[in-house]
């Protein structure tokens, strides 16, 4: 049986909405139409469980499913159900027109009655993952991964591409601390990690997927293997590379222009009486970061502190730790703000020819040594390690995590990590804590087996030429080339339906979204709109189920109301429509289409904002090339903290 | 036996590590103050270095398989099974004997009851109290019956009795008896294994800030002040206006105001530099003339693109600190001298925002003192296998960073409690 449960959220919405008339505009498409007044409290649960039967097809139009999704569908025995917002996105946004807000509700709730008929039940993942974890780079970082690990009883392989001992580990850390806590915590961090197995091997291929890896590996005898592993740890270090003025400064030409790790090498060796000026310069093209400019500010104190005279030329001063730049102020250190323009090497001397930008201020001085603040970049086998495992690097050939805002470790691949310097330079407290976010991550994996359910794309093998075009725009890497055929990686699907708008040929249909159930849908919607309203005008707003649809609740709560006539339709994310539903949509009437995405950069399936755009973009320059008015069709951005989108967007 | 840790403060750092932890099958008391969780970030509205909302939770593992972030609003955090969590509630006393806690706390009265409120909000239609809200900048109000922001969490709204009449329209309204006048306070004591401190940073008021004359004008705001003014769900809409109801056409704002100086905030406060960028990138977008005078541009690594956005929008960036800001012909007048050109200057503004520091509130409570160390800040572990803290607790920081020590933080914990191999 087809039924309606409708809230009047504590007898609120009615007084909104008709629901008199509502009840009586439905009564043709469900077999019975209930109403409640608290829907989501225990007693109207109690209501829906005792209501409902696993044969029944089921709408609740109360409040957003948001909210109430998840507590009643456990409450509900079926698992064909659909929500109808009729709080947020009806009563709370047409609070004036009672009228207009009754008839968007009819019209919406006869939408979620035909998406009932098309729903699939949702289909079960499992996934398991193997214990075994890889540590690639066995940096400071790479240690504390694997101590993490092996402190909650995980084995681990630490993969370092040659033999390091204690001093190799503090020396490639120098830039992160001083030499005492970076001694003391390679100490202990090297005692443990002596049980985990340490190969020197270079990464050659990926094959598998998260939770069952299988790594290929060159080693230095020659001899090729293979590991298997759940999950991977990319901990790879960095290096510090000269700055992009280092060969107009000299460097390389005059053994008098030297790196900061050079600086630093000869203040430890100094004789207490070969004391030299030195004119520390950093490059105004390189952002300083906050680890760097530390590093900086304790090798020259260090520097000063040996007798040594040291200006630093610099534009910023970026430090975690006030308290070191005054130090070194203290010291003696002479901080002076300028480019080094021009350097000549001397029998004096260095003579550099310092600039103040704005006031094109000239200053000479003559030094001993000059010396380049250098950049913090990526080792040099990471853009192969990231070709290989299928990452992405930022521009300074970092590889980047999936969300920057609250996705700190974890990659573009599911099972797949990266932890420390590999992602930005860091300092040493940031880097064990990145550390930690890894081990984390891997050990939640490990500890339950996930078992997720949702809808899934299903290939129709007659219908796909083999484009690989979806495998392309999948962002989780969960279809593949198997035996000419595209096949569903369903332990890394997202259940996004992204590559549904990438097929050509539409091969691919998403499990409740096929094109049949939207063609149905979107009919029926313009149909019922002009039964109810006549020729108003109507906008479809296809909405992804994530950031756009929460401005859309947010629009609700915070009253900023927009006019009837317009239909939000929830997509899993906007990147899975495709100019079917965006031209469906026009051809049945729909003045305009908007298509509602994350913020750029910020889709929660890596690329539906961008996908999204695309498609728009696509659609709009068919529309133009049929003397169609393009403007028709958008694609745009909403966020929850800009709950005023939806009434800019629709005004 | 699941473990139990006492988590303090709600804020991102404290829900996160809550997050984590109750995913792992350890049992959470989270203790809030406020009577809604977020701590900073609910004044903040969008949030580099991604540029959308502040009130983002990573999505936790138990509701949503870990999948990605959700709003606030929709995170579900207080259906977790092993969460509990108290708004609105003080830290009494902590001791400390047989290896556990005794935390004892109060929570006073919401007023409404969480299991029954349906949030329709006809209660706050109906109150006829209408007071200044602490969200609003440009004299906005609320009701006494409210919820502070429209994603904040808990969703039912509170009432503030200091300003309720208890003339009962809102209980005759709520026909599903959410509302109860005569709640009371309560107070209980919880044992635990452990003890997190998120109890984060606020933006100092600079009340007695010499030389910036913050209190002679409701023109010379702080950062977090404009954040508000800048808020579409805001008192002004979005809009930039002055005390006098003007659309504000300049703006200049002042970096480390009151940071990094030996005679007031010693440290720096890492975030501002970059969420001042942020906000003038806001400002740009609307048209409006901004200058920031600045010692050193600490922007963070991550965000280093908002300070090529900031110059392509045509900034204007001047180093030097302000001397003084003073107020003349009714508006505010930054006084700076140009380091760059040794001009002095007088920057006649319709605001001017300060960055003042972001000042640790763990201070601000007698019970945690002495787990503080260096101007009020926490260690991350603070008593080995015990006592730990993240978040801004641990020193000033954004919220990636927040993030990632919360993450850090409840690795460790669960390891100390659970033990190794
Ligand atoms: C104007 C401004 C703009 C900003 N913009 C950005 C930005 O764009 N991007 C960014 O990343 N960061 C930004 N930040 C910084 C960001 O807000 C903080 O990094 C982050 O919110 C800190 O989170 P937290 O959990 O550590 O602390 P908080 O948010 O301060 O949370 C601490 C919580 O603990 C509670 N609490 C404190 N003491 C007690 C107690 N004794 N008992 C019970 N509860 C207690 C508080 O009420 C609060 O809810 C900005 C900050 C400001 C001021
Ligand atoms: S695009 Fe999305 S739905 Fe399609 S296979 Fe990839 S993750 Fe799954
Ligand atoms: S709308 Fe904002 S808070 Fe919600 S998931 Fe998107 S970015 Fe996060
Ligand atoms: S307290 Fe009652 S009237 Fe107020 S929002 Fe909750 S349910 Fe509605
Ligand atoms: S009882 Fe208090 S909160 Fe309720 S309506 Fe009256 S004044 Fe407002
Ligand atoms: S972050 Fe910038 S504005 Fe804030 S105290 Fe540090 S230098 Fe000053």
């Amino acid at each position: 049986m087809k039924k309606l449960f409708l809230c009047t959220c504590n007898r609120t919405l009615d007084k909104k909405l008709d629901f008199l008339r509502i009840e009586k505009e439905l009564k043709d498409v469900f077999d019975s139409v209930q109403i409640h007044d608290a829907l989501c409290l225990k007693e109207g649960l109690a209501f829906l469980e005792s209501e409902v039967s696993n044969e029944d097809s089921v709408v609740v139009g109360a409040c957003t499913s948001q909210i109430i999704g998840m507590p009643m569908s456990e409450k509900l025995k079926t698992e064909s159900v659909s929500f109808v917002p009729l709080r947020e996105h009806v009563a709370w946004v047409h609070s004036d027109d009672l009228k207009g807000a009754s008839n968007k509700a009819v019209v919406l709730l006869r939408d979620a009655a035909i998406r009932v008929d098309h729903m699939d039940p949702p289909t079960v993942v499992e996934n398991h993952m193997e214990k075994e974890v890889l540590v690639v780079g066995g940096g400071m970082c790479g240690l504390k991964v694997a101590a993490d690990l092996l402190h909650l009883g995980i084995d681990v392989t630490i993969l370092e591409p040659c033999p390091w001992d204690d001093t190799a580990y503090v020396e490639a850390g120098r830039f992160m601390a001083d030499e005492e806590t970076l001694t003391k915590m390679v100490k202990e961090l090297v005692s443990a990690t002596a049980s985990a197995t340490t190969i020197c091997c270079t990464i050659t291929g990926l094959k598998g997927r998260a939770g069952k890896y299988g790594v290929s590996l060159a080693c230095p005898d020659g001899k090729i293997s293979t590991i298997d592993c759940g999950s991977i740890v990319i901990a790879t270090n960095v290096e510090q590379k000269p700055p992009p003025m280092a060969r107009k400064l000299l460097y390389g030409k005059s053994d008098r222009t030297i790196l900061l790790g050079d600086l630093a090498t000869l203040v430890e060796k100094q004789e207490p009486k070969d004391v030299r000026t030195v004119l520390v310069a950093v490059d105004p093209t390189h952002h300083l970061c906050a680890v760097e400019g530390g590093y900086l500010l304790r090798v020259v104190t260090k520097a000063v502190k040996k007798g040594n005279t040291v200006i630093v030329a610099h534009s910023n001063i970026r430090t975690e730790d006030e308290n070191i730049y005054r130090a070194a102020r203290e010291s003696g250190v002479i901080f002076v703000r300028g480019t080094l323009e021009k350097v000549k090497d001397t029998k004096e001397g260095m003579v550099c020819r310092l600039e103040n930008t704005l006031e094109s201020q000239i200053r000479e001085f003559v030094v001993d040594l000059l010396v380049l603040q250098t950049m913090t970049r990526p080792r040099g086998d990471t853009a192969e390690l990231a070709r290989i495992a299928g990452l992405s690097l930022d521009e300074d050939g970092f590889i980047t995590t999936r969300y920057l805002k609250n996705k700190p470790v974890q990659t573009s691949k599911r099972g797949i990590y990266i932890a420390g310097n590999g992602k930005m330079p860091m300092s040493i407290d940031d880097a064990t804590a990145s550390a930690g976010n890894a081990a984390l991550e891997v050990f939640k994996d490990i500890r339950a087996s996930t078992r997720r359910k949702g809808w899934i794309p299903i290939i129709d093998e007659e219908q796909c030429d083999v484009c690989e075009a979806c495998i392309e725009a999948c962002p989780n890497d969960a279809l593949r080339l198997v035996d000419g055929k595209v096949t569903h990686i369903s332990q890394h699907c997202e259940f996004c339906g992204i590559c549904v708008s990438a097929c050509p040929t539409r091969a691919i249909e998403f499990q409740s979204h096929s094109k049949e159930s939207w063609f149905a849908r979107l009919e029926a919607l313009a149909e019922n709109h002009k039964k109810m309203e006549g020729e108003k005008p109507f906008t479809f707003v296809y909405a992804c189920s994530e950031c756009a649809n929460a401005s859309i609740d947010l629009a609700g709560f915070t009253g900023k109301g927009y006019p009837t006539g317009t239909y939000v339709i929830q997509f899993p994310c906007a990147g899975m429509v495709s100019p079917i539903e965006i031209l469906k949509g026009l051809t049945v009437g729909a003045d305009r289409v908007i298509v509602a995405h994350c913020p750029p950069g910020g889709c929660h399936h890596q690329t539906g904002d961008h996908m999204a755009e695309l498609v728009v973009k696509f659609t709009q320059d068919m529309l133009r090339s049929i003397g169609q008015d393009p403007e028709r069709v958008k694609a745009t951005y909403m966020i929850a903290a800009l709950p005023n989108k939806m009434q800019e967007e629709v005004a | 036996m699941a473990k139990t840790a006492v988590v303090i403060g709600a804020g991102m750092a404290g829900i996160q590590v809550t997050q984590q932890l109750t995913d792992l099958g350890v049992t959470v008391h989270l203790i809030e103050k406020e009577p809604i969780i977020g701590g900073l970030a609910t004044h903040m509205g969008r949030v580099y270095p991604t540029g959308d909302c502040a009130l983002c939770l990573d999505a936790c593992e138990e509701l949503f398989d870990g999948h990605h972030r959700r709003c606030q609003y929709r995170s579900l955090l207080t259906l977790k099974k092993n969460l509990k969590l108290y708004t609105q509630t003080e830290i009494k006393s902590i001791s400390e004997a047989d290896g556990k806690f005794s935390v004892s706390i109060k929570s006073h009265p919401r007023y409404v009851l969480l299991d029954r409120c349906v949030v329709c909000l006809e209660c706050i239609n109906v109150c006829d109290v209408e007071i200044p809200d602490e969200y609003a900048i440009r004299g906005g109000t609320r009701k006494a019956i409210y919820r502070p922001v429209s994603q904040g969490v808990p969703l039912a709204p509170l009432i503030d009795m200091d300003h309720c009449t208890q003339c009962g329209k809102c209980v005759e309204v709520c026909g599903v008896d959410a509302i109860n006048l005569e709640e009371k306070a309560k107070t209980r004591t919880i044992k635990a294994d452990a003890l997190i401190l998120a109890t984060g940073t606020e933006e100092k008021i600079p009340l007695n800030l010499p030389g910036y004359s913050y209190s002679e004008s409701d023109d010379i705001i702080t950062q977090r002040e404009l954040a508000r003014l800048i808020d579409p769900a805001g008192d002004t809409d979005g809009q930039i206006i002055t005390s006098s109801g003007n659309a504000a056409a300049k703006v200049t704002m002042v970096l480390c105001a009151g940071s990094r100086d030996l005679e007031a905030t010693e440290y720096c406060s890492q975030a501002c530099c970059t969420y001042s960028l942020k906000h003038a990138n806001m400002l740009r977008d609307k048209e409006i003339d901004v200058t920031i005078c600045y010692m050193d541009l600490r922007v963070q690594k991550a965000s280093d693109h908002y300070l090529d956005l900031a110059r392509e929008k045509g900034v204007k960036f001047l180093r030097g600190k302000p001397d003084r800001v003073v107020v003349r012909n009714g508006k505010p007048t930054t006084i700076v001298e140009d380091t760059q050109t040794q001009q002095r200057m007088e920057i006649e503004s319709d605001l001017v925002v300060l960055a003042s520091p972001l000042s640790p509130l763990a201070s601000q409570s007698e019970v945690l003192a002495d787990f503080l160390g260096e101007y009020g800040f926490a260690s991350r572990v603070i008593k080995e296998g015990r006592v730990y803290a993240c978040g801004t607790a641990t020193g000033p920081e954004d919220i990636p960073t927040s993030i990632v020590e919360a993450n850090a933080i409840a690795l460790k914990v669960y390891a100390d409690l659970e033990g190794g191999r």
